[in-house]
């Protein structure tokens, strides 16, 4: 139990498409750790290949079993961590712009919450959304770019902006 | 036998003696010569007696052209003298009718005057008589005609009267009908008219707006993606995902 748990905590952590198969090739080391006679050598192999947040991580978790001299839980672990990615969903959105670590935290966390924790991002670039998102999920896909908002944005209020327009032109006229 | 048989043959050709008897044979020859001489002697004659008619037959022939010549020289001379003796009576005649004509013609010019006079107080008398019934008689045709004319004035009037009126119903009818039939398509081109300019400027108020709309529409995801900052770009992200969801879309 205490193994879901933690799981739990660890998928929270995946936010990317990237962060899963990082997630996936650290819990194939600490697998090979298992029969490896140098914990430091899989330790290195983990900083070498894993981006820091993950690796410490990671390595957090595995430090639980390792403390308790617990291989057959860490194994536990790494299996149910290899299950939970696998059961994974992935979101993919198309974006006009390059979204940085703060906002794909934003959109995670948003997206986590909302949606449901399996969900994980997968971001792809689209330079004439200009804004907003293309949205891709289980085969289907919505366009939410700016442009379709701008546009229903005219087709919802178009009777206003004739007023407005009518006004202006009143106006100029006088 | 055979030697009887030559003998036989010699027999058969050869003369027999009174034939081949000289004096016989010159008598003969002779006997032609004389026949001979006598048939040249008669063709001379004959042929000499021929050449002579004929001469003879010339002869008589220019004796009767020289005839015929002289006969006919006295009937001209005799001719010519009844001629002249013809000429001569016409001409004693000629004279002779020369005076009696002028004693004729100046009897037949009196008798013709006479009866051209007489004639000319008839045809006067039967002229007088004619005018006065011919002026009678167009008095009469006169009158008829005037009166014919009169009547014939009244009814033209009268009918073209009443064709005139019957043209001045029909053309008011057909103005009318006209009026109406304009009125109608006037009426109805109108409509189609006042319908298509309608239609035309909401259609052109539709591709005005349109236009009005795509210019904003550009001008705004121009705009607004260029002045979009990260955050802005990060709540339009996380606005998009809750439109979604609200429609459904991860369900």
């Amino acid at each position: 139990m205490q193994t879901s748990r933690d799981i739990s905590e660890i998928l929270k952590q995946i936010r990317t498409q990237e962060d899963a198969g990082a997630f996936s090739e650290g819990a194939d080391i600490l697998a090979e750790g298992l029969y490896h006679r140098d914990p430091l050598a899989v330790r290195e192999k983990l900083r070498r290949r894993l981006p820091q947040r993950i690796y410490l991580l990671l390595e957090e978790e595995a430090d639980k079993f390792l403390d308790r001299k617990d291989p057959e839980g860490l194994r536990a672990f790494i299996s149910s961590l290899h299950k939970a990615i696998e059961g994974l969903r992935a979101l993919r959105l198309e974006l006009g712009f390059e979204p940085t670590g703060e906002t794909i935290d934003h959109i995670s966390s948003w997206v986590k919450r909302e949606i449901g924790p399996d969900i994980i991002l997968d971001f792809g670039r689209d330079l004439s959304i200009r804004a907003g998102a293309r949205i891709i999920f289980r085969g289907r896909f919505v366009e939410k770019s700016l442009g379709v908002m701008i546009a229903s944005w005219i087709e919802r209020d178009k009777e206003k902006i004739k007023e407005s327009l009518r006004h202006a032109v009143t106006v100029r006229n006088q | 036998m055979v030697e009887n048989r030559h003998d036989e043959r010699i027999m058969f050709f050869e003369t027999p003696s009174f034939i081949v008897s000289p004096y016989l044979f010159i008598s003969v020859i002779l006997l032609n010569i004389g026949l001979l001489s006598v048939l040249i002697l008669w063709g001379t004659q004959f042929f000499k007696r021929i050449f002579q008619s004929r001469e003879q037959a010339r002869l008589r022939l220019e004796r009767a052209e020289r005839a015929a010549e002289a006969i006919l020289n006295q009937a001209r001379e005799e001719s010519l003298a009844i001629i002249g003796k013809a000429h001569q009576a016409s001409a004693n005649i000629l004279k002779e009718s020369a005076v009696s004509r002028e004693g004729f013609q100046k009897e037949f010019e009196k008798v013709v005057r006479e009866f051209s006079r007489g004639e000319t107080e008839r045809l006067l008398k039967l002229s007088e008589g004619f005018s006065k019934s011919y002026q009678a008689s167009t008095d009469e045709a006169r009158k008829t005609y005037l009166k014919n004319m009169d009547a014939l004035y009244q009814h033209l009037t009268d009918r073209a009267r009443e064709s005139t009126e019957r043209f001045e119903k029909f053309m008011q009818d057909e103005v009318a009908q006209f009026e109406g039939i304009a009125k109608f398509q006037f009426e109805r081109l109108q409509s189609s008219v006042v319908t298509e300019v309608e239609s035309y400027k909401q259609d052109l108020i539709k591709r005005v707006e349109r236009s009005i709309f795509r210019i904003i529409y550009l001008v705004s995801t121009n705009v607004l993606g260029k002045t979009i900052d990260l955050e802005g770009h990060r709540e339009l992200v996380i606005k998009a995902l809750e439109e979604a969801k609200r429609e459904g879309f991860f369900e």
